[in-house]
C-alpha cells in the first residue's frame, strides 16, 4: 500500500510540473507583450523596459520558468494590473464562494445519482428502471442556466420558497473558512445555517443535475454489466441474500468508473460556473476569470489555470487512492 | 435401496425469447440415492444445465420459467421438501448449505474484490452463524482439504492472484464449505488444462467419499462420465433419452443417439468396433423453437422407420434400472 500510494503521489506531482509548463508556455506564446500592456499605449520603450524588468522578462525563459513555479508555490500569483490588487488575495477571497458552491452541486449530484441508481437496479421494476433513465436523459440534455431561470420563476418568482438572485446571502460575523455553511455551523448559529443553505439550494441543484445526469447512466450501466456477471449467479447459489449480494458484491464491482467520474466531475465544478453564477450574482472565481480574460489579465488568468490543474490531480489522487481500497487489484498492480 | 436423496419429476423449464418460448427442459424425471454419482451427458443446449439450474431455482434469474414437476429433497432431519413450494427465504436457506454448486468459469466464478477466505466463510457465516473468526479458520481449513499449499497465507489472497487451477478449487472448497448433501457439479474441468482436469476429478471423488455427499455431474464428456458416474442420464434437445449404470451405457447402449456420443470419440470400444474409423452423428440438434413430432432425434437416426415421426416416444424399460426413449433400442448395438 505504500508502495502504491508514493507511486501515485510522485505521478501527481510529475503532472502538476507538466501543467504548470503548459500554463507558462501557452502564456509567453500569447503575441500581447504583458509590460506594453501594463505601461499603456503611449509608453516610451524605455518605460516599457523598465516593467519588463520589474516583471523579470528579461531574465531568460527558463529563469522565468523557475521564478513562476516559486512564485506559485510561495503564493506570490503576480498582480491583476485591472484591479491593482494581488491575484492571491483575489481568488483566496472568492474561491471559498465557488468551492463551497461546487461541493454541495457534487454532494447532490453524486449522493443522489448512487442512491437513485442502486435502489432502482436492486428493485428491478422495469417502470422504474424506464423513468431513471428518462430522468438521466433529460438532466443531460438540459443546459445549467436555463434551469437556474426555470428554479428562480418557479421556486423564487412562484412559489417563493427559496431567496431570489442575491448571491450567498448574510455573510456570518466571522469568517473562519470563508464557508458560511460551515462557518455558521462552528459559531453555532443554525438559522444562519439554514439560510446560507436555502441560498446555496437554488444554484448547487441547477449545477447538480447534468453531472447526476451522468452518473445515473454510467453506474446504471455498470451495475447491469455486473449482475450479469458469473460470480453473481455463484452468489446466489450459496444462498447469500439478494439484498446482501446487490450491496456486498455487485456495487463495488461496479462502482469504480462512477468514482472516477465523480472526481473529474468535482473537480471541474470547483473551478466555478460562469453562467450560474451569473445568474444568481454568487461571488465565485468564475466571474472573475471571465473578467480576467475579458480585460487580458494575465496573472488572473494564469494562476485560475494554475489552480485548476492543481484541483484536479488532487481530486484525482484522491480518487487513486480511493480506488485502492475499493479495487484489490488496483491496489497491488 | 433407501428413500433417494433427489427425486425430480416430470420437470419442465421454458425461456422466453424474442422468437418466442423456448421448453429447454422437457419432462425430465430422475433420482439421486445417498452418496451416488449421477452424470448428466448432452451437447451444448440439451438442457443439462438447465437442469441443474432449475433445481437450484435460479433460472428466474436468467429470465426463465419452472413450468411443471415438482423436485423433493430430502433433508438433513430426513423430512423431505418439495423445493418448488419453498418461500424464497427457505430455499436459500438450502442453496450452498444441502444443495451446493460449482460451475464451468473458475475465471469468473468468483468476486474480484473479495479474498477468497472471505468468500468461503461467507456461506459458513451464512449457514452455520460462524463468527468472523470461526469462518476464517473454516476457510483455512477448506482449503487445506482442497489441496491449496500454504492454506494460512493463501486465504488473504484475491481471485486474480490464483491460476484457474487454483481458483476451481476455492470454488470447491466454497461448495463444500458447508458440507452438502448434493453437489452439483456444472462442467468443472470444462474450462480447465487436461492435467488440471484430471486433478480436480481426483479431488471430486475423494472427497465425496470423505463428506459422502451425492454428486450431479454434468459434462459434454462421456469419458469424464466414465471416470466419476455411477449412473448416466444421457440427454437430447431437452429431454433424457437414455439413463443406466455407467458399465450398461458402454457396454450396452440402447439409444441410438448415446450409441453415436460414443463412436465419436477416438479409443473407446464403440468407435472401434467400427474397424477404427470415428463415425459422426450427421446434422444438428433440433431448433428449440420448432422441435419435430415424435422422436426428437428422429431426423438424424440411423434406425429411423416412419414410427418414430408420430408420436412422442415414452422413456421406457429396457433392463434392469436401464430405461431408453426409443422404440427400436432391440437393434442399438455396438458393431
Amino acid at each position: 500500500m505504500v508502495r502504491f500510494l508514493s507511486e501515485r503521489i510522485a505521478s501527481a506531482a510529475l503532472t502538476v510540473v507538466g501543467a504548470s509548463l503548459v500554463a507558462f508556455i501557452i502564456l509567453r506564446a500569447v503575441p500581447t507583450n504583458p509590460a506594453r500592456l501594463i505601461a499603456g499605449p503611449f509608453a516610451s520603450d524605455d518605460v516599457i523596459a523598465e516593467v519588463e524588468r520589474a516583471l523579470g522578462l528579461d531574465k531568460p525563459i527558463y529563469a522565468q520558468y523557475a521564478d513562476y513555479l516559486v512564485g506559485f508555490l510561495s503564493g506570490d500569483w503576480g498582480f491583476s494590473y485591472s484591479t491593482g490588487q494581488p491575484v492571491y488575495a483575489l481568488i483566496a477571497e472568492r474561491f471559498p464562494a465557488s468551492a463551497e458552491l461546487a461541493l454541495y452541486a457534487f454532494l447532490f449530484a453524486f449522493v443522489g445519482a448512487v442512491l437513485m441508481t442502486v435502489l432502482v437496479s436492486f428493485t428491478r421494476s422495469r417502470w422504474l428502471d424506464r423513468f431513471l433513465r428518462i430522468f438521466a436523459f433529460v438532466n443531460i440534455g438540459i443546459p445549467p442556466f436555463w434551469v437556474s431561470l426555470l428554479f428562480l420563476m418557479l421556486f423564487f418568482e412562484q412559489l417563493g420558497w427559496f431567496p431570489g438572485p442575491v448571491g450567498r446571502g448574510p455573510a456570518p460575523g466571522e469568517a473562519v473558512t470563508g464557508y458560511y455553511t460551515l462557518d455558521y455551523l462552528l459559531a453555532g448559529d443554525v438559522g444562519g445555517f439554514w439560510a446560507a443553505l436555502r441560498h446555496l439550494a437554488l444554484p448547487a441543484f441547477a449545477l447538480a443535475l447534468a453531472p447526476m445526469g451522468f452518473l445515473i447512466r454510467l453506474l446504471r450501466a455498470n451495475l447491469l454489466d455486473v449482475t450479469h456477471e458469473p460470480f453473481v449467479t455463484v452468489l446466489h447459489s450459496k444462498g447469500v441474500a439478494p439484498l446482501s449480494v446487490h450491496f456486498r458484491h455487485i456495487l463495488p464491482n461496479a462502482f469504480l468508473p462512477t468514482l472516477t467520474a465523480g472526481g473529474l466531475i468535482l473537480a471541474q465544478l470547483l473551478g466555478g460556473s460562469v453562467l450560474v453564477e451569473r445568474i444568481f450574482v454568487w461571488p465565485g472565481v468564475g466571474t472573475l476569470v471571465i473578467d480576467g480574460i475579458l480585460r487580458q489579465d494575465y496573472a488572473v488568468v494564469q494562476a485560475f489555470i494554475m489552480l485548476s490543474a492543481f484541483i484536479y490531480i488532487g481530486v484525482n489522487l484522491l480518487v487513486d487512492i480511493a480506488y485502492g481500497y475499493v479495487d484489490p487489484r488496483v491496489r497491488r498492480s | 435401496m433407501s428413500e433417494p436423496l433427489l427425486e425430480v419429476t416430470g420437470l419442465k423449464t421454458s425461456f422466453s425469447t424474442p422468437r418466442g418460448e423456448v421448453r429447454s427442459v422437457d419432462d425430465v424425471s430422475f433420482t439421486l440415492g445417498a452418496g451416488e454419482t449421477l452424470g448428466v451427458v448432452g451437447e451444448s443446449g440439451s438442457g443439462k444445465s438447465v437442469t441443474s439450474l432449475s433445481i437450484m431455482r435460479l433460472v428466474e434469474r436468467g429470465g426463465g420459467r419452472i413450468d411443471a414437476g415438482t423436485i423433493r429433497l430430502r433433508r438433513g432431519d430426513g423430512s423431505r421438501v418439495d423445493l418448488q413450494s419453498l418461500s424464497d427465504r427457505r430455499m436459500r436457506a438450502i442453496r450452498g448449505n444441502d444443495i451446493a454448486m460449482v460451475f464451468q468459469e473458475p475465471m469468473t466464478s468468483l468476486d474480484p474484490v473479495w479474498t477468497v477466505g472471505d468468500q468461503i466463510g461467507e456461506a459458513v457465516r451464512l449457514h452455520q452463524g460462524l463468527t468472523r473468526r470461526q469462518a476464517r479458520a473454516r476457510a483455512i481449513e477448506m482449503l487445506r482439504l482442497v489441496g491449496i499449499p500454504d492454506p494460512v497465507s493463501r486465504a488473504d489472497d484475491y481471485p486474480h492472484q490464483m491460476s484457474g487451477g487454483m481458483r476451481q478449487r476455492v470454488m470447491i472448497a466454497i461448495a463444500l464449505s458447508c458440507q452438502p448433501a448434493l453437489l452439483i457439479a456444472d462442467e468443472p474441468t470444462t474450462a480447465l488444462d487436461v492435467t488440471v482436469q484430471a486433478q480436480i476429478l481426483e479431488l471430486i471423488k475423494s472427497l465425496q467419499d470423505e463428506i459422502g455427499m451425492s454428486v450431479l455431474f454434468i459434462t459434454h464428456d462421456l469419458g469424464v462420465v466414465a471416470e466419476i458416474a455411477d449412473r448416466v442420464a444421457v440427454m437430447y434437445a431437452g429431454q433424457i433419452v437414455e439413463e443406466a449404470p455407467v458399465r450398461e451405457i458402454f457396454t450396452r447402449p440402447a439409444h441410438p443417439y448415446t450409441l453415436g456420443l460414443q463412436q465419436s470419440i477416438p479409443g473407446s470400444p464403440a468407435s472401434s468396433a467400427a474397424n477404427g474409423r470415428l463415425k459422426t452423428i450427421g446434422g444438428a440438434p433440433p431448433d428449440p423453437l420448432s422441435v419435430p413430432a415424435g422422436c426428437r432425434f428422429a431426423p438424424r437416426c440411423p434406425l429411423v422407420q416412419p414410427a418414430c415421426r408420430e408420436d412422442e416416444i415414452a422413456l421406457a424399460d429396457v433392463g434392469e434400472s436401464h430405461r431408453a426413449r426409443c422404440i427400436r433400442w432391440r437393434e442399438v448395438r455396438v458393431r
